[in-house]
This record gives C-alpha cells, sequence and structure tokens, in this order.
C-alpha cells in the first residue's frame, strides 16, 4: 500500500510512524521542513518538503501511484483543495481528509468527500466520556 | 444582478466600484477590519467582515439569492473552496475564481468553478501582445466553444506567403477572419485572398492547436 | 428644561438647533430622546425629524416588501407623532430600508444639512461588556453635527 500524507503535524507524524510500522509505504509531505522533527528516529517513509495543493509536489511525493491520500494540514481549505486533486485529478482510490469546520465538513461528504471534522468527534467523545463518569 | 465578491484587497475594492457603478447589488466579504472601513468610508455598506469560506457567513450574506460570485483573495485554495460552497451549497449560478497559481486554472474548472482568471496568465498574454517579434499572439479564449482568437504575423519566409485561404486547406476548426495590411482596412478573408508578406491574420484555432495553425501558415517554428 | 433655559443655553453656543433628527428604534426610550428634541426646538421655525430605519438582512434585495416590519415602522412613527403632540409639536417623519442604520442616519444628517441628532439608547451589557450596538458609535464617529445621546437607566 502507498500512502501520501500531506502534513506533519502531530497528528500526521504520528499516523505516518504507525503506518510505517504497519508496512505501508509511506511518503510525508510538509511545507516546512522543521515539521519532520516529529517523525521517529526509525521512520522507514519518505519525507518530503513542498505544498501539497500544488499539483507537481503531489506528483513528486508519488500521487500517481498512491492508494491513499490524507490531508492533515492545518487549512481546512488547503486540505479540501488536496483532497479533490488527490482523488479527482490523480483518481487516488481512497481519499480522507480533515476539516476542522463542521458546517465545510457536511459541504464536503455531500460533494462525496470523505472527511472527519475532529471537533465533532473530540466534542462527541467528551460527553460520551462525561457520561459516562456521571453513571459511574 | 447581485454579486458577491470574496476578498477586499485593491482588486476587490475596485471591481466592486466598478461593479456598483454598472448599477449591480454588490457584498464584498473580507476578513481584515482596515479592509472594511475603507469600503464602508468610500462605497457604502457594501462590506460584511468575514470569512466567505464559512457556510453561515455565506448564509447571512444572501448567497442562495447572488446571480455571480467572485473570490479574489490571493489564496488559491480560499478562491476554489468559496467558490465550490457558493455553487454546490447556494446553488449560485455563476462562480468565478482567481487563479494564483496558473496550474490550478485547469483543476478549478474540474472541480467545479465556472470560470478562472489567472493573473500570471494575463500578464504573461499582455508581455506576448507587445513583443513586436512575436508571429503568433493570443487575443481571445472562448472557453466555451474551445476556441482561441489568435493573431498571426507572416514574414517573407512564411508558407501562406502568395497562397489563397483555399491552397492552404486548413482542416476542420481552423479559420482565418480577417487580414491587416499596412496602411489599409482589415479586409475579410475570402476563399481567393492571397497573403503576402508582414500580413497579420486574424485566426480562429482550437485551443491548443494552436501551434498546429502557426505551422501551417509560417512553418515548422524550429526553421525560424 | 423651559424656555428660558434654552434661550440661556443659545448663549452658549448651545441651543440653536433649528433642523433636528431623531432616529428611533421603537424603544421606550424614544420619547424621552424626542421629547428632548422637541424642547430644544424653537418654535415655529425649528424642524424635528423623526427617522426610522428598517435594516433589511442581505437574505433579500434592499427594496424587498417586508410587510410586518413595515406594519410596525409605521406603528412607531404614529407613536413618535403623538409623542410630539403630547409636547405640543408638530414633527416630521420618514421611513427608509438599508442595510445598516448608522450610515443611513449619517447620509440623512448631511443631506437634509441637520444641525442635531438626538438619539436615544439603552443600557445594555453583552458578554458582560457595556455595548452600545452598531449604529451608536457609527453616528458619535461620523455625524456632521452634534449630537445628544439619552441613554436611560437599566432597563429590563
Amino acid at each position: 500500500m502507498n500512502v501520501v500524507i500531506m502534513g506533519c503535524g502531530r497528528v500526521g507524524a504520528h499516523l505516518a510512524a504507525m503506518l510505517d510500522q504497519d508496512g505501508m509505504k509511506v511518503t510525508v509531505l510538509d511545507k516546512d521542513a522543521y515539521s519532520f522533527r516529529r517523525l521517529p528516529s526509525d521512520f522507514g517513509g519518505t519525507a518530503l518538503v513542498g505544498d501539497g495543493t500544488d499539483a507537481d509536489m503531489l506528483k513528486k511525493a508519488g500521487i500517481e501511484q498512491a492508494d491513499i491520500f490524507i490531508a492533515l494540514t492545518q487549512g481546512d481549505n488547503r486540505n479540501v483543495m488536496a483532497a479533490q486533486i488527490a482523488g479527482k485529478i490523480f483518481n487516488v482510490p481512497r481519499v480522507v481528509c480533515r476539516i476542522y469546520d463542521p458546517l465545510r465538513k457536511d459541504v464536503y461528504e455531500s460533494l462525496g468527500i470523505e472527511a472527519i471534522s475532529p471537533t465533532t468527534v473530540f466534542a462527541e467523545l467528551l460527553r460520551e466520556r462525561l457520561s459516562e463518569k456521571t453513571k459511574g | 444582478m447581485y454579486i458577491i465578491i470574496v476578498g477586499g484587497g485593491n482588486v476587490g475594492y475596485y471591481l466592486s466600484k466598478y461593479l456598483l457603478s454598472e448599477g449591480h447589488e454588490v457584498l464584498v466579504l473580507e476578513k481584515d477590519a482596515v479592509n472594511c472601513a475603507r469600503f464602508e468610508d468610500d462605497l457604502g455598506s457594501i462590506c460584511v467582515r468575514g470569512d466567505g469560506c464559512e457556510v453561515s457567513t455565506l448564509a447571512e450574506a444572501g448567497t442562495s439569492r447572488a446571480d455571480v460570485f467572485i473570490a479574489i483573495t490571493n489564496e488559491d485554495d480560499d478562491n476554489l473552496v468559496a467558490c465550490q460552497i457558493a455553487k454546490f451549497k447556494f446553488n449560485v449560478p455563476r462562480t468565478i475564481a482567481r487563479v494564483n497559481d496558473p496550474k490550478n486554472e485547469d483543476i478549478f474548472q474540474k472541480l467545479g468553478v465556472d470560470s478562472t482568471i489567472s493573473v500570471s496568465g494575463l500578464i504573461f498574454q499582455t508581455i506576448e501582445e507587445n513583443l513586436p517579434a512575436h508571429p503568433l499572439v493570443h487575443l481571445l479564449t472562448h472557453a466555451a466553444s474551445g476556441v482561441e482568437i489568435i493573431e498571426i504575423k507572416l514574414h517573407d519566409r512564411s508558407k501562406a506567403v502568395t497562397k489563397s485561404v483555399k491552397q492552404l486547406k486548413l482542416p476542420a476548426g481552423f479559420a482565418l477572419m480577417l487580414v491587416i495590411r499596412e496602411g489599409q482596412n482589415p479586409q475579410v478573408i475570402g476563399e481567393e485572398t492571397a497573403f503576402k508578406s508582414d500580413d497579420r491574420i486574424i485566426a480562429i484555432a482550437p485551443t491548443g492547436k494552436e501551434n498546429e495553425l502557426r505551422d501551417l501558415l509560417i512553418g515548422n517554428h524550429e526553421s525560424d | 428644561m423651559t424656555q428660558q433655559k434654552s434661550k440661556q443655553n443659545k448663549d452658549s453656543g448651545f441651543g440653536k438647533f433649528e433642523k433636528i433628527l431623531v432616529p428611533i428604534t421603537g424603544l421606550p426610550v424614544d420619547d424621552e430622546a424626542l421629547r428632548l428634541a422637541c424642547e430644544l426646538a424653537r418654535k415655529p421655525k425649528s424642524k424635528v425629524h423623526v427617522f426610522h430605519v428598517i435594516e433589511v438582512d442581505r437574505r433579500l434585495p434592499i427594496d424587498a416588501v417586508i410587510e410586518n416590519e413595515i406594519e410596525k415602522a409605521e406603528r412607531i412613527l404614529t407613536h413618535a407623532e403623538n409623542v410630539a403632540m403630547e409636547a405640543d409639536y408638530e414633527i416630521e417623519t420618514d421611513l427608509v430600508q438599508s442595510r445598516e442604520a448608522g450610515p443611513s442616519i449619517v447620509d440623512e444628517a448631511v443631506e437634509g444639512e441637520y444641525d442635531l441628532i438626538v438619539m436615544g439608547m439603552i443600557y445594555k451589557k453583552r458578554f458582560g461588556m457595556f455595548h452600545m450596538g452598531e449604529a451608536i458609535p457609527y453616528v458619535l464617529e461620523s455625524a456632521p453635527c452634534r449630537v445628544i445621546l439619552c441613554r436611560t437607566t437599566a432597563l429590563k
């Protein structure tokens, strides 16, 4: 499995390390080389400095051979744009993207983009936790 | 028409000024308070401070009754998302995005934006038109029909010189419309029109096939 | 304020108002502002003009006919006429539709060459902080003439 991850923040780096451990071929893309410090020293994948909303850069990252593309930068719009370039221009079979804004997530989900909103996921998780505590 | 503009920088300012003078209803969405104040002071209540990519802001702006939606910020990703939300969530019939990276022009159109304006493309074109020795100049792209209107200048060794349109046997999709000669009025090109050195020909070519026409009229451009 | 007092005020440069604009929103405090304006106005020359702005949501065209808003506005203006009559003053009223009240009030003040704006405001807190709304700060900043604000004590 070839995976391209855009954004090497905490989540991006952690996910890259996990998938690398699972034996996938991982390429991580970030605009800032300093972000790669978050990758573990035994990371076996590729780290590439570049902008994932740039189609040429995605090609360099091997998007044409990728089975999975995941957009995890801090910018909702950058994620959405890169995810669409990956899915609709390069026909990557599985594309997942992070969208913090729940309303924006709904719009893109209705357009057929697999999106996760950490905002709603985390709020729901907290609510569940709290209700467990109250019950216990 | 009701026109919403996302991005209240210089381009947004002069664009809205122009559209207002044409009698349109204009609303500008701009994140920066200082930029907003400039609109308020000069053009009245036509600017709302907010993020043009946010669904709630767009709803309050009355995006669902907008006829045209134009995103002209400096960020391509913001322009794409604003136009897509306007188009797919609020059903705006015409969306226009500024494209800062010319590569994105094609991508935006594939992703549903109705038209794109490439700033660097416009600069290239203007420079191209002003280069005197350049044999092929783009005058206009008609995106809907996939056609370019171009100007081609013949020199003394050009293939078309002394030939008529009939003899040139142009493939389908190409057409020669006007010939412009020094000191004369432009003439409509007919079947029998024969070309001379220094003629400037206004022609139509399918988008992407401009060089084919140039090869037919001037010759292989490597030999230039 | 009595006639005499306003004469005194005139001497201090305050009180020679010939055209007074009273923007109203339909709150009880508007009555106080209007009564004050009538007192400051000098009969028979001075004019008091009551002004109400219907702020039209951008979801609607600016010239949309919003019947309940128009009815409400007419009620507010009729009420103002009655208040003025009680103060023995005849006023003019005007109703406009715009996106924001503040700029409309200032535009009217500029075009009509008013020399005073009298506005009522209520004591309000938002997010725990004193809040004047949008229109009043705008008028204070941009009005071409004197502005008098008439603030009530805390209203429920």
